[in-house]
């Protein structure tokens, strides 16, 4: 160090400059943000999404406390496995079994909600099954699956208490028109095979024929854990973006918002998804999210020369006899236009739950929420510099790029309804009208101007099981 | 050296309660050290807007990294690391590439130092200011900061010969000044 070194740091190293009054008020806003719009806006989509579901809910459990056919038709409330506790459909009508005197309550809920519109009272439902009653009575010994109802009823704690052959009548009605139903469904009764059968009452003692299913049900409650599928889809995206200006940079901040401009973007990835539950999935993957902008710039110091030629002609009697050219130089400011197509691609890695809400016939809708965890994030493309006022370089690699623009990007909240159509026992189409939001920035805290995006989309894809 | 007292508070503890998220901790702890922190910032700035944006950023990092302060060395030191590095940050997005000047090429021929004695302490600092970006950056870190070399060209990312240079450079030019300013008084 030289002597002329030692005079500055011995100088200056101590020195002081006051600092303005308000520097503190500046730092803490930075250190406690207040709670801005975008929370509000999130809380809001969380609401929404909450209401939509309960809405779902609501409607699937109501309608399932009055139609128990949308139960009992299903191939997969007979598709009973050797641990029969996992059916909780099946088990709600075997635990009425359990209650004698409920035979009689039982059959008249079986078929006043089994039959809504037909049958409207008590009476009305009696009559009905006595109108039916010869018909039921000649299939009953060839029915293998009306044969077996009846055993397992007699052979119920308090079966006995079936007193009149109506009571038993009505029960039986109910299971006909069950068994008719499972006929007309996808899944005919060719695909049901005998299988062994536990009630809960007696499991040691009463081992049943019943009926199994075969193949994959497009009704995907009670899938068993060993049941995987792979989700593959594309989503066509619009990212909303959201640009606030945090270090007094407003005239930036209106420098980026006239210079750029939304462009599609989208979003394609692969799920594989695994039941943990009853209704619950967890799915995981890679996700590549592409988000596509525009940027126009006006370069207000470029000139651009234009020569203009204008000839003259001297016309005698109808005969050019002169002409005189002339060239004069126009120069025009401001003409020189740069197009750039800026994009800001992310790799995630998706961790989500799907919670099953309704499954009617071959549809089902799930709800999707969860979080992916960013593994890379690239930019590309150029922006006004907050430092030059002129375009600069955001492609990842750049000087530019690697103090404005984070390498990762922490994680994206994701948030959706998944509607899925069977299509066959190996395959269901997808569509997911989702919302992806943000919750960091992309850019360093000390850049002027802080920058993320909301993307809604609707993804269209597949559901692969195996 | 007697332990700091701000509102009867040591320094320990007041940086034990910003760690708690105490407020009036952080403020106290940036009344101690704003002003100074403030004339380092200065130092490398642009102009006063620009040491104010530094020395914002600088004091938000203090905060939000406080739990990596492990109590063995000063903390003003520490801060005045953090400062410098927000300032050095800062210029390098102005000015991602320092100039490359060729060692070899420059021959060190000072005047008296002595002369720069007698300027005080804003003048010394207005001449530190109107050195070009670069010099001006690596002259601080070196002469002010007492950094070496090897750490500016890591900080700075730049080559040593090109820190060596600079230095050399910014020497010149402060004593070149120090020339005018002296014939000027007489």
């Amino acid at each position: 160090m030289s002597e002329l070194d030692k005079i500055f740091k011995g100088k200056l190293e101590h020195h002081h400059v006051s600092v303005p009054s308000d520097m503190w008020d500046r730092i803490e806003s930075n250190l406690y943000p207040k709670k801005d719009n975008k929370s509000r806006y999130l809380i809001g989509i969380l609401l929404f999404s909450a209401i939509i579901s309960g809405i779902f809910l609501y409607k699937y459990f109501t309608d399932s406390n009055s139609t128990i056919p949308s139960q009992i038709t299903t191939a997969q409330n007979f598709a009973i496995s050797e641990d029969s506790k996992q059916i909780s459909s099946f088990n709600d009508i075997n635990n009425n079994f359990h209650e004698s005197p409920n035979i009689q309550v039982i059959s008249e809920n079986i078929t006043l909600k089994n039959y809504p519109k037909k049958v409207k009272t008590k009476d009305s439902s009696l009559k009905k099954i006595e109108a039916h009653q010869q018909t039921l009575v000649e299939s009953h010994d060839s029915n293998p699956f009306l044969t077996l109802l009846q055993r397992n009823l007699e052979q119920v704690e308090g079966a006995s208490s079936i007193e009149t052959p109506i009571k038993n009548e009505i029960a039986t009605t109910e299971f006909s028109e069950s068994f008719k139903q499972i006929n007309t469904s996808p899944f005919s009764i060719a695909n049901l095979e005998p299988v062994t059968f536990k009630l809960p009452v007696d499991r040691e003692n009463l081992n049943l024929p019943l009926f199994k299913k075969v193949e994959v049900k497009p009704c995907p409650f009670g899938e068993t854990d060993k049941f995987r599928r792979v989700d593959v889809y594309f989503s066509p995206e619009y990212a909303i973006r959201d640009l606030e200006s945090h270090q007094d940079a407003d005239d930036y901040l209106k420098m980026r918002k006239s210079t750029e401009s939304a462009n599609m973007s989208y979003s394609l990835g692969v799920r594989l998804g695994y039941s943990i539950g009853y209704r619950w999935n967890l799915m995981t993957g890679l996700n590549f999210t592409k988000i596509n902008e525009s940027f126009e710039y006006v370069d207000p110091e470029s000139v651009s020369t234009r020569i203009i030629i204008t000839k003259d002609y001297t016309i005698v009697n109808g005969i050019k006899v002169d002409s005189v050219v002339r060239e004069e130089v126009v120069e025009i400011p401001g003409t020189e236009k740069m197009y750039i197509n800026n994009s800001y691609k992310t790799l995630d890695l998706p961790i989500m739950a799907r919670y099953i809400i309704a499954a009617p016939g071959r549809y089902s809708v799930s709800a999707i929420g969860g979080a992916m965890i960013n593994l890379a994030f690239t930019t590309k493309g150029k922006i006004i510099s907050p430092y030059t006022n002129s375009p600069d370089d955001i492609s990842t690699g750049t000087s530019f790029a690697q103090n404005t623009y984070k390498t990762n990007i922490g994680a994206t909240l994701v948030g959706g309804i998944s509607f899925a159509y069977f299509l066959s026992p190996s395959l269901d189409i997808l569509l997911e009208p989702t919302v992806k939001f943000q919750p960091t920035f992309l850019n360093y805290s000390d850049f002027p101007v802080r920058q993320r995006y909301t993307n809604v989309g609707l993804a269209a894809g597949f559901r692969f099981r195996f | 050296m007697s332990p700091l007292i701000v509102n009867g508070k040591t320094e320990k503890e007041l940086i034990k309660a910003c760690l708690k998220g105490d407020r009036n901790a952080q403020r106290d702890i940036f009344n101690l050290y704003s002003s100074k922190m403030l004339a380092v910032s200065y130092r490398y700035a642009k102009d006063k807007l620009e040491a104010e944006d530094i020395l914002q950023d600088a004091f938000i990092k203090v905060f939000t990294n406080l739990k990596d302060f492990e109590f063995k060395g000063s903390f003003e030191g520490w801060v005045r690391r953090i400062v410098v590095n927000t300032a050095i940050r800062f210029n390098l997005k102005r000015y991602p590439a320092l100039d490359e000047v060729n060692v070899d090429k420059i021959i060190e021929e000072y005047e008296d130092p002595e002369v720069f004695i007698n300027l005080a302490e804003e003048e010394l600092l207005q001449l530190i200011k109107e050195l070009p970006d670069g010099y001006k950056m690596v002259f601080n870190l070196y002469a002010i900061e007492g950094f070496s070399h090897k750490e500016i060209s890591e900080l700075c990312r730049i080559e040593e010969s090109t820190s060596r240079s600079q230095l050399v450079k910014a020497r010149k030019i402060l004593q070149q000044k120090v020339k005018n300013l002296l014939f000027l008084a007489v």
